[in-house]
């Protein structure tokens, strides 16, 4: 007997007591032998554990059997709900013939899945073929129906239309809607404020009418760029059809504007005028570019011809914003925006402008500006001359 | 449901421990739906439920298979219990997710102790079988037979065609040094 057959022999209980004794002796005395004997014992070990192993890959190969049954399964009940999903036990084979089957390795085991892949597979061919004459009836009955549906095509085109009717009333309300919330944002946006700039250097400032059309407590006229330019003004006159509100600034320590850098301008611009504006969204000024998009202004208004659609980025507090055009004449005055579109803003013509300011009662003192100052100069420069007419008006 | 076929715990447990398909497979399709769903809701794929409810399938055959193993709670909640450890650990270690699962059943807190090493073992033992496929006939079927079917040495020399045991013996012999240094020569690198 070789030494593995020894071991072998030891570790299958095989030895007599006196044969278990001497190895056993031999493993105290003699290391070499005793871890030979160890690696031998931990080999077979490892050996005969290799039945777990190989059942456990069985148990996972017959695990995906019945996952694919299942999965088979609720696709036969999901198209045929009344075939029997619970009838396993029925048709399986006995374990017994199962156990004997088993050791004789992969042949029987193909068998084995035949076996029970053939249900299923029957199931979903049947399911097939029902599906394929379903087809067949329902591309029948479909064209017969197509012959109906022509007779009523018209009919059918009728009420398109009239769907059509009812949903351009529907977007004529909403438009309407429309306007009254921003009618209404208006009204919200006066308690805070807008923008106005000289138009007269007795201190008469433009503004736009919704800013203060509420009668407000004060209306206060605000400069960031001149020193202590903080002064209390009043409403002397307003035009509420084109928006536009004069207020005069009444304060003792106001001594006039001085000479204004820019005229108004009373003929209309052209189409694709490059125009540009100066606005007090918050409290620095802001500067925009745009050009006049149309020469005429919101459509629904009274009388849209006396105002201008342009391209300039309108937000809240550019009410009242004057707009030049590239040589610094008045063009006009920021009025609003369309609300459900953008890059399109309003503003009312300068030549409306100036006829209101020719309808003030004489009580007003009013020089209007003659010269333009800014004709000659880049873009920066008149801004900076600009800025000094242009103001807060804030409303509370 | 027909009466005859719905079985009590019992005899779910019992068809388990006996090997009979036919209850495996039904406890198996009974309560995939239940692991789908609980993988699912907690940010898993199909794929994965399917893995994780065979894994624990598994766990709970050889579990049961252990004469001095018993089942101290429903085998839904045994299954339900073992997927969500198994879930834990793999989804903390997908996404390093710390956080709580969403329950749909109530669970048990299971060992953990033999855990790490049964996934060594386990990698024991796809190397020997490696190894074995590698032996060849008709080493592989006399080493298959002997040590793991646990046949004796008279069955297979009938079946192998040996004239004697004695014969079959010394065959049997060669085929284990032999697979011993193939065994020896595949865990070098490891």
């Amino acid at each position: 007997m070789t030494e593995i057959e020894l071991i072998e022999a030891y570790h299958e209980k095989r030895l007599s007591p006196v044969e278990i004794l001497q190895i056993e002796e031999r493993m105290q005395t003699d290391v070499a032998f005793a871890a030979r004997v160890q690696e031998h014992l931990e080999f077979l070990q490892n050996l005969h554990g290799l039945r777990k192993h190989q059942k456990r890959q069985q148990l996972h190969a017959k695990l995906n059997v019945f996952h694919a049954e299942l999965l088979a399964e609720n696709q036969q009940v999901s198209s045929k709900p009344t075939t029997q999903a619970n009838n396993v036990l029925a048709f399986e084979p006995t374990p017994s013939t199962q156990k004997q089957t088993a050791p004789q390795g992969r042949r029987i085991d193909l068998q084995a899945l035949r076996h029970k892949y053939l249900r299923p597979i029957s199931v979903a061919a049947s399911a097939a073929v029902f599906t394929f004459f379903c087809t067949l009836y329902a591309v029948d009955y479909t064209s017969s129906v197509e012959k109906k549906q022509l007779s009523s095509y018209k009919q059918l085109k009728k009420e398109v239309d009239n769907l059509k009717n009812r949903q351009r009333d529907l977007e004529i309300k909403e438009n309407n809607i429309a306007k009254q919330q921003e009618a209404q944002n208006q009204m919200q946006e006066s308690r805070f404020g807008g923008t106005g700039f000289a138009v007269a250097s007795e201190g008469l400032v433009v503004t736009s009418y919704h800013l203060v059309q509420q009668k407000p407590d004060s209306i206060v006229i605000e400069s960031n760029k001149l020193q202590n330019f903080r002064y209390k003004a009043d409403l002397v006159y307003y035009d509420e059809a084109n928006d536009l509100a004069l207020l005069r600034i009444n304060d003792s320590r106001f001594k006039g504007f001085g000479k204004l850098p820019y005229t108004f301008k009373n003929k209309d611009a052209d189409l694709g005028e490059e125009i540009f504006t100066l606005a007090h969204p918050k409290e620095e000024v802001v500067y925009g570019t745009g050009v006049i998009s149309s020469q005429s202004g919101y459509e629904d208004a009274n009388n849209p011809t006396d105002s201008y659609q342009v391209s300039i980025p309108v937000n809240p507090g550019y009410s009242g914003s004057p707009v030049f055009d590239a040589n610094g004449n008045v063009l006009g005055l920021i009025a609003g925006k369309q609300a459900d579109s953008e890059g399109v803003g309003f503003a009312v013509k300068s030549n409306k402008l100036l006829q209101v300011m020719s309808e003030l009662p004489d009580s007003v003192p009013l020089n209007l500006p003659q010269q333009n100052k800014l004709s000659k100069l880049k873009r920066t420069q008149q801004l900076k001359k600009i800025q000094d007419f242009v103001f807060q008006v804030k409303v509370y | 449901m027909d009466k005859a076929k719905v079985l009590s715990e019992e005899q779910l447990i019992e068809g388990l421990c006996n090997d009979n398909e036919a209850v495996m497979s039904k406890i198996y399709k009974m309560y995939y739906p239940m692991v789908e769903h609980f993988i699912i809701t907690n940010g898993g794929l199909q794929e994965e439920a399917k893995d994780i409810y065979q894994e624990a399938f598994i766990v709970l055959y050889e579990n049961l298979q252990t004469p001095d193993f018993t089942l101290t709670c429903k085998i839904k909640t045994y299954l339900y219990s073992i997927c969500r450890r198994l879930w834990l650990k793999r989804f903390s270690y997908k996404t390093k997710y710390q956080g709580e699962l969403k329950d749909s059943e109530d669970y048990v807190l299971l060992d953990e102790s033999n855990q790490e090493q049964q996934q060594e073992t386990e990698l024991m033992f796809a190397m020997m079988q490696e190894a074995l496929d590698k032996l060849g006939e008709p080493c592989k079927t006399i080493i298959q037979d002997y040590y793991i079917n646990q046949m004796n040495m008279v069955q297979i020399a009938d079946k192998m065609g040996y004239t004697n045991a004695d014969n079959a013996k010394n065959q049997k012999y060669k085929c284990l040094m032999r697979l011993k240094k193939i065994a020896e020569n595949m865990s070098i690198p490891t």
